[in-house]
């Protein structure tokens, strides 16, 4: 079976959790903005958690099913249509032939993800399914969807138990200032203590000039002790760099290098909400310990391996399950 | 004695640094550094950035926390030392000086109190060993840029720079192997490709090489760009 690109929408790629492996010649990770969005949309349709899946940022694709084939479109606000009904989001739903899935717009830089339950025919570019548009690398060439592609499906898996019951709650509304959790970062040296209290009691805003290297904050300017170059070192997405001008929060398209000092780094759990920024969102940096981001991490592991054995569960626990729900 | 410090990196990975200097010495630790862990084949390190005197360490926090791994590093670090060693290839990089910012040449001889001319001489003076590579894919990090040609990073990087740009950010010099953002002061332009997506081995330099950079005109900058911007090692 396939899926035909009616439309492409505006940066709509093939992605996976990134490529691992070749950071040190310099080849970015890339991968999905939002890894919970990936996580639940597969365990969605059953796949593993990191089955590769369609990534739309910003505009959303029009795509046409040939066959029948379990999906679900997660992350965040997109206006999802199924042949110009509206369907919701972090959902499982099954296509007919012939269906036409429609991702809406989202405000510039925001992105959601589609799983389907069934192989890419498309095969895997140095390890991995992320497609890194600057470099290109990845399936396609490493480009992104065009008008009229074709995009082969091989092994759709039929018959999932329970279809009834597997969804996810949409996230929640954004807050006014949204609370982002970091590590301090390996080069907190770099900064006086006045520079430190800076970032840490201010409210930054997310530059419209940001793209999917990073975020360009604007907000008070961060006093350095030793200036602003340090010699290049590895940095990782969630990483706040800091430049002469603001810091940079590095997002998935972010190089393996960088020589600005890294203030503090977001921690795992918080990065699906970062991927959910765009300009003119207000930010405001916590610090917590390692051993916090840990914690926050294995809660939500603990809670999406719940979520995927309630999604599993067949004969008398199913039944027992769903007439708890009802009596409620 | 410990040369090293190991500190979080957010929650999935950790960074190690060594005495903070660009350093044949200190390039020979991480360099072990990196092979012991590498050489331990740990379940859970999934990729490894070595840089001039730090090593990056990306690992799967379901597998590792922060203090687990860190434990473990400083036992593999332990370890006796294994001698490592590689014959290093020379390479000349040709390069149109003064293109595409001549203001960045100026700002750099500027800034050393050096004609343009002098500044030329100095860059393809040395030979640069290969530090590292990163920031983009295939971009080599070079040591030893003379001291009169240090200079700070520009205030605001450039939302665009293209393809073969040879820069200088601090004591850094190296080319840009595809169009970039960066915050480089621009000396000029190679018309050789470091950098070739389709390849079965993408990238043209590596880590241990030494490059000496040769002062071309556009003449010739043509002739090389027409032909593919190969270059025979």
């Amino acid at each position: 079976m396939y899926i035909t690109v009616k439309q492409p929408g505006a940066r709509t790629t093939i992605q996976d959790k990134g490529r691992y492996g070749h950071l040190g010649q310099g080849i970015p990770a890339s991968g999905v903005m939002d890894p919970l969005a990936m996580r639940i949309a597969n365990i969605l349709v059953g796949n593993e958690e990191d089955h590769p899946v369609i990534e739309c940022i910003g505009i959303g694709p029009v795509l046409e099913f040939s066959d029948a084939v379990y999906f679900a479109v997660c992350g965040g606000t997109f206006n999802v249509t199924l042949n110009n009904e509206p369907i919701r989001i972090n959902t499982l739903y099954r296509s007919q032939a012939g269906d036409i899935l429609k991702i809406g717009c989202s405000a510039s830089y925001t992105s959601c993800v589609i799983a389907f339950a069934a192989d890419f025919a498309e095969k895997p570019v140095y390890g991995s399914y992320a497609t890194d548009l600057k470099s290109g690398i990845g399936p396609l060439g490493g480009r992104k969807l065009l008008i009229n592609d074709r995009l082969e499906l091989v092994n759709p898996r039929r018959n999932l138990a329970n279809e009834e019951i597997r969804y996810f709650p949409p996230y929640a509304p954004k807050e006014e200032t949204v609370k982002l959790r970091v590590i301090e970062g390996p080069n907190e040296e770099a900064f006086t203590e006045d520079g430190l209290q800076t970032f840490y009691r201010n409210v930054y805003t997310v530059s419209p000039r940001s793209d999917k290297m990073g975020l360009r904050m604007d907000g008070r300017k961060i006093e350095t002790r030793t200036g602003n170059d340090i010699l290049s070192a590895g940095i990782v997405t969630g990483a706040v760099q800091v430049t002469p001008k603001q810091p940079i929060l590095m997002l998935k398209d972010h190089a393996t290098t960088g020589g600005y000092p890294l203030i503090a780094v977001v921690i795992g759990a918080d990065l699906s909400r970062v991927s959910q920024l765009k300009g003119n969102d207000k930010v405001r940096f916590f610090k917590v310990t390692p051993e916090a981001a840990y914690q926050a991490r294995q809660e939500m592991d603990e809670y999406l391996e719940a979520k995927k054995k309630e999604f599993a569960r067949t004969g008398l626990a199913a039944w027992f399950a769903r007439n708890r729900g009802v009596k409620k | 004695m410990r040369k090293y410090v190991i500190k979080p990196c957010g929650d999935a990975a950790l960074m190690i640094q060594f005495e903070q200097k660009i350093d044949p010495v200190v390039l020979q630790e991480v360099r072990q550094m990196t092979e012991k862990i590498q050489n331990a084949h740990l379940k859970g390190i999934i990729d490894l950035i070595p840089s001039y005197a730090a090593l990056l360490v990306k690992f799967d926090p379901a597998v590792f926390s922060y203090e687990m791994l860190k434990q473990k590093i400083e036992v593999l670090a332990e370890k006796a030392d294994r001698k490592t060693a590689s014959a290093s290839r020379h390479i000349d990089i040709p390069v149109l000086y003064g293109k595409p910012f001549p203001e960045d040449l100026e700002h750099v001889a500027r800034h050393a109190g050096l004609s343009i001319e002098e500044v030329i001489r100095i860059h393809t003076g040395n030979e640069y060993p290969v530090y590292m590579m990163g920031f983009l894919p295939g971009f080599p990090y070079l040591g030893n840029l003379d001291e009169r040609l240090h200079t700070p990073r520009r205030k605001e990087p450039r939302t665009s720079i293209p393809a073969g740009s040879v820069g200088i950010g601090g004591a850094q010099t190296g080319v840009y192997p595809l169009s970039s953002p960066g915050g480089w002061h621009i000396l000029g332009l190679t018309p050789v490709k470091l950098y070739d997506a389709g390849a079965d081995d993408p990238v043209l330099l590596h880590s241990g090489d030494m490059i000496r950079f040769r002062s071309i005109s556009e003449e010739e900058f043509r002739e090389i760009e027409e032909a593919g911007g190969k270059l025979c090692i």
